[in-house]
């Protein structure tokens, strides 16, 4: 075995406006021939930027350190350190691209949306491999059916925009394959696409470099991946490598602490304990029959012509006080709309949400008339202006004076927080903008406690959000959530976005808090395994419908549906000797066929190409408070199917 | 901070400096984000340092220039710039000096030409008596920056035109004319922009339909055409403040188009972003969510694109006095001044009647630079990822 990258005391400086930081420091590490190094850490843990010093591809306010060596084997058997070439050498031009290739985590960004994805494989096999158009294209066309694109004939001709996320990504994969690399840097291949299809690139990749025989560095800060593509595997945080090593070892005996640390902190669906489901019955929330239509304008050369897209279709379910209810599914599937539907960020086109009130008086957000909003006024014990209201204002006015008893938790906490605002003005808005509070003093009070409660340090209210990390930032959107003490607040995606050990600790947050104020989530994200945490319920979406609903225990380890059962088999496991058998699943709806029996439902499985029923699809219980997507029949169990068996 | 205890009293020095800046940087607003890197932009600071000097020289013009706009010096037609000495051929003197002028005339063209005198000198002088002014025009007196101590007697820095008016003094009093005309157009047209522009982007559908076809048929209409008519229109009996306003007005209602454009654009894209829905579900009305954080975030960016269209109003003043039809004598402006050094006879006898040339392209690459240093500081998070 011979070494193709030997990476030694690497060190790197930033000027940044916090001044000179050095987010890489004395990182060694080396790559044989053939094998995969993955590399994991958190974010800013300089994971992604020590490999992009070794593509010499770092930002303009990088230098790199004298002492850094990056030894590199070209294919030609000629051993020279990168760190020392000057950009713009002829030799760093071959090896980018050509001896070593990229893929990064956004397939979108990274191919240019004005070629065809043909176009941009066949350019860089006419670079470096010195082929004509002719061949090029025919060997563009052989590397788009290794990585598994279907009639790649076709294929071939697309632009990026007519691919899926997944099926970019596999392009993406044939691109950095087409100029033959002897070392691939994938940086997050998979991070940005939904478990489903995170299985299946992992596996083409795996497949693929087995069978070209290249090395590859793998960066992750999924453990979980990572225990399923690498051999040896070096754990980077804050700049440092702080453990290497085998796979096996490095996962089933860690030695340094921050690992272990880490590995604890990974929610693991294979150990998860699930909250029980709470057995009161104050309902909060009754969603009923909601759809929500999206309105798609074409513009045709003299008219508009609207088309409606549902993107949710039809959902019915109920959310306790107290209770936290987790929304899963893949993107597109519709779960951020039933979240924004039911705050009335988006209005639903059918269907009821009803919110219930301590007093009597449930109000239909939906379809509140506006006598009814009238009664909602005098029980909502709020200032509301006296006088006539003026009809077409009503509706959204009242809306406003209702929002401090429900609220959104947002995904990007980078977005979501106005740069332009201090800290404690941004927790304060609620109160401010609805008129809940109006004396200084008070809100400051409330501001402070609700600070110190989602554990902001005080001294922190005066900064503006450019100070602070993500999980900070989180911890000050959950703040401005709950400041007007809702009764109701949707999560979507509050945790994805950050780091695992940080994602625990805002779980914790979110718990103790419903704990202590009795306030109901709707958890959505696309992490089975944080859902399977929080939640005491879970509905699993697909394509703006629920295919399965129920306690969390029920649909994590007796998943009935197959949607959930090939969702749920994708999740990789933080664990070397763990099976990974993704269930394929191509998207063709299949959908379980339920009868009657003399115990109870019995489900079964069509076999593909049989004519269904034509009964409607219907969430049917099957078990005590667990729905199945299903089409009913009544009669006796043919027998050419096959009957589903309770895993 | 753990290992606080064995640090030399230096080390914790400059750690606590350390951790005050820090402090410093997270508790500063977005606007002292953008001051800080602004500073940084060395090319952005030397142009404001310039123009600055230039906005002060134009607002206290009557102070600055040694003399009258239209002040003429009868001894010294089409004289050549005098450049202050220190040294000549009859020694060397602490105070600057200027030789004294004489007529002799061409050997062979006849015409009068004015030449040193290289055995008289003037000595100049700060803060010297001369004419009376009234500078801002409400403050009495007769000192000037600079001038020659002996006051019968007067030193043309640029030299002077062909009615012997001076070259220096003129072309700080056109700074004051060229500059506010830009500030002015600049100001009518934002009003015009962020009116237009922000009823645009607010309100979308049909209304801004409306508005973006008007604004292209403007846009179309080619513009050096329309202010030749518009300015013709201008009746001959106008004073020369009148046809100041009237060119201010035609140039700001003809400037709106681009910046209403990039308002409305930015209202658009921002109305979705996550802030403004958190605002939205927060329970602020229309009125607060436009004004506490949709306005607030893209104001820098507003004044960037000021900052840029300045040197468009300049050029466009210039030009069009250039060929005649902005301001006219005996109002001063940077245009009126070239017009004078249009002829061949002006570049080949006269060539310092295009000192003000070099004004026009310093004042044009001054706001181009700053324009460019505010933008770079004005995205916030430009390298901080």
């Amino acid at each position: 075995m011979s070494t193709i990258l030997d990476v030694k005391n690497l060190t790197l400086s930033f000027r940044t406006d916090e001044g000179l930081v050095k987010p890489v420091r004395d990182v060694s590490f080396s790559l044989e021939r053939g094998k995969t190094l993955g590399i994991v850490g958190e974010s800013g843990s300089g994971k992604s930027v020590s490999t992009k010093a070794v593509m010499q591809l770092l930002p303009g306010i990088a230098s790199v350190d004298p002492a850094s060596q990056i030894n590199y084997t070209a294919k030609n058997g000629e051993t020279f350190d990168i760190a020392k070439i000057r950009p713009g050498d002829p030799r760093m031009g071959k090896i980018r691209g050509g001896e070593i290739a990229m893929i990064f985590q956004e397939p979108m960004a990274s191919f240019s949306p004005i070629y065809t994805i043909g176009n941009q494989i066949m350019e860089a096999i006419q670079l470096h491999r010195g082929l004509n158009k002719r061949q090029a294209r025919e060997l563009a066309i052989e590397m788009l059916d290794k990585v598994g694109i279907t009639n790649p004939v076709a294929r071939v001709d697309q632009f990026p925009h007519e691919m899926s996320g997944g099926m970019r990504q596999r392009a993406m994969i044939a691109l950095a394959l087409s100029s033959g690399p002897q070392l691939l840097i994938a940086d997050e291949p998979t991070t940005a696409l939904d478990v489903t299809i995170q299985a299946q690139v992992l596996r083409l990749m795996r497949d693929l470099q087995a069978e070209l025989g290249m090395s590859m560095i793998f960066i992750t800060h999924d453990l979980g991946v990572v225990a399923q593509v690498a051999d040896d595997i070096a754990v980077m945080y804050k700049g440092e490598i702080v453990e290497r090593g085998t796979v096996r070892d490095v996962i089933n005996t860690p030695q340094e602490a921050y690992t272990k640390r880490l590995l604890n902190a990974v929610p693991r669906l294979d150990r998860v304990v699930p909250p029980k489901p709470l057995n009161n019955n104050r309902r909060l929330i009754d969603v009923r029959n909601m759809s929500v239509d999206f309105e798609v304008r074409k513009k045709k050369l003299f008219r508009t012509e609207v088309e409606k897209v549902r993107a949710v279709n039809n959902v019915t379910f109920d959310i306790l006080k107290g209770e936290t209810v987790g929304l899963v599914g893949e993107s597109g599937s519709g779960k951020t709309t039933v979240g924004r539907a039911m705050l009335r960020a988006i209005d639903p086109s059918e269907g009821e949400v009803v919110f219930h009130r301590k007093k009597k008086g449930d109000i239909d957000l939906a379809h509140a008339t506006e006598a009814e909003l009238q009664e909602v006024r005098s029980k909502l014990n709020m200032a509301f202006p006296e006088g006539p209201v003026q009809l077409h204002s009503l509706g959204s006015d009242l809306l406003r004076r209702f929002r401090p008893e429900m609220s959104l938790v947002f995904q990007d906490p980078y977005s979501s927080l106005n740069p332009r605002m201090t800290v404690r003005d941004i927790i304060a808005e609620p109160l401010v903008a609805s008129g809940l509070m109006n004396s200084r003093e008070k809100i400051d009070e409330r501001v402070r406690e609700i600070a110190a409660r989602c554990k902001i340090d005080l001294e922190h209210l005066r900064r503006f959000p450019h100070a602070f990390s993500g999980g900070q930032r989180q911890r000050i959107c959950i703040a401005r959530a709950l400041v007007s003490k809702p009764k109701f607040v949707v999560c979507d995606e509050c945790v994805s976005a950050l780091d695992v050990s940080i994602q625990a600790e805002i779980v914790t947050l979110l718990k103790e808090i419903q704990a202590e104020m009795g306030v109901s989530f709707l958890f959505i994200a696309h992490d089975l395994a944080v859902v399977a945490q929080i939640s005491h319920r879970v509905a699993v979406m697909y394509h703006g419908q629920f295919v399965e609903y129920g306690p969390t225990e029920k649909i994590f380890f007796n998943p009935q549906h197959p949607y959930t059962k090939a969702l749920l088999s994708a999740v990789p496991h933080p664990d070397p000797d763990a099976q990974f058998n993704p269930i394929r699943f191509d998207g063709e709806m299949v959908y379980p066929i339920a009868t009657r029996t003399p115990q109870g439902m019995s489900l079964r499985i069509p076999e593909r190409g049989q004519a269904a029923t034509d009964r409607p699809i219907e969430l049917i219980e099957i078990d005590d408070g667990h729905f199945v997507a299903c089409r009913l029949q009544d009669g006796p169990v043919s027998s050419e199917s096959r009957v589903l068996e309770p895993a | 901070m753990t290992d606080m205890a064995n640090m030399t009293p230096a080390e914790a020095k400059a750690a606590e400096k350390e951790r005050q800046r820090l402090l410093k940087y997270y508790s500063a607003s977005q606007w002292t984000l953008i001051w800080w890197r602004f500073k940084r932009h060395r090319a952005a600071m030397v142009a404001s340092l310039l123009l600055g000097l230039m906005a002060l020289a134009g607002i206290f013009a009557e102070f600055v220039a040694p003399y009258g706009p239209v002040t003429r010096d009868t001894s010294y037609i089409e004289g050549p710039p005098q450049i202050p000495r220190f040294c000549d051929d009859n020694g060397c003197s602490a105070v600057p000096f200027v030789h004294g002028t004489m007529t002799k005339r061409d050997p062979v063209t006849l015409r009068a030409l004015s030449v040193p005198d290289p055995n008289v000198r003037h000595y100049l002088g700060l803060f010297v008596k001369g004419e009376e002014v009234k500078v801002l025009g409400f403050i009495p007196t007769n000192r000037h920056l600079v001038g020659l101590q002996d006051t019968d007697q007067k030193i043309h820095f640029w030299g002077t035109d062909d009615l012997g008016r001076d070259v220096f003094s003129r072309t700080v009093y056109a700074t004051r004319t060229s500059l506010s005309i830009g500030v002015i157009g600049v100001l009518i047209s934002f009003v015009l922009a962020l009116v237009i522009g922000g009823i645009a982007g607010y309100f979308s559908g049909i209304i801004d339909n409306v508005i973006q076809r008007v604004t292209e048929v403007i846009r179309v209409v080619p513009i050096i055409p329309l202010y030749m008519g518009l300015a013709a229109a201008m009746p001959k009996e106008w004073s020369t403040t009148q046809v100041y306003f009237a060119m201010t007005l035609i140039l700001g209602l003809f400037g709106w188009p681009t910046l209403a454009r990039r308002i409305r654009s930015q209202l658009l894209s921002i109305r979705y972003e996550d802030y403004v829905v958190a605002a939205r579900l927060a329970g602020a009305g229309a009125k607060r969510i436009i004004g506490q954080h949709m306005l607030p975030s893209f104001t820098s960016f507003i004044i960037v694109d000021l900052v840029i269209s300045f040197p468009y109003m300049i050029l466009s003043e210039t030009a069009l006095s250039f060929v005649g039809l902005g301001l006219r004598p005996p109002s001063v402006s940077w245009g009126v001044l070239l017009q004078q050094a249009q002829s061949v006879r002006a570049i080949e006898q006269t060539p310092w009647l295009f000192i003000p040339a070099v004004f026009v392209v310093v004042a044009v690459l001054a706001f181009t630079v700053i324009g460019d240093g505010l933008r770079d500081a004005a995205d916030p998070y430009a390298e901080a990822k």
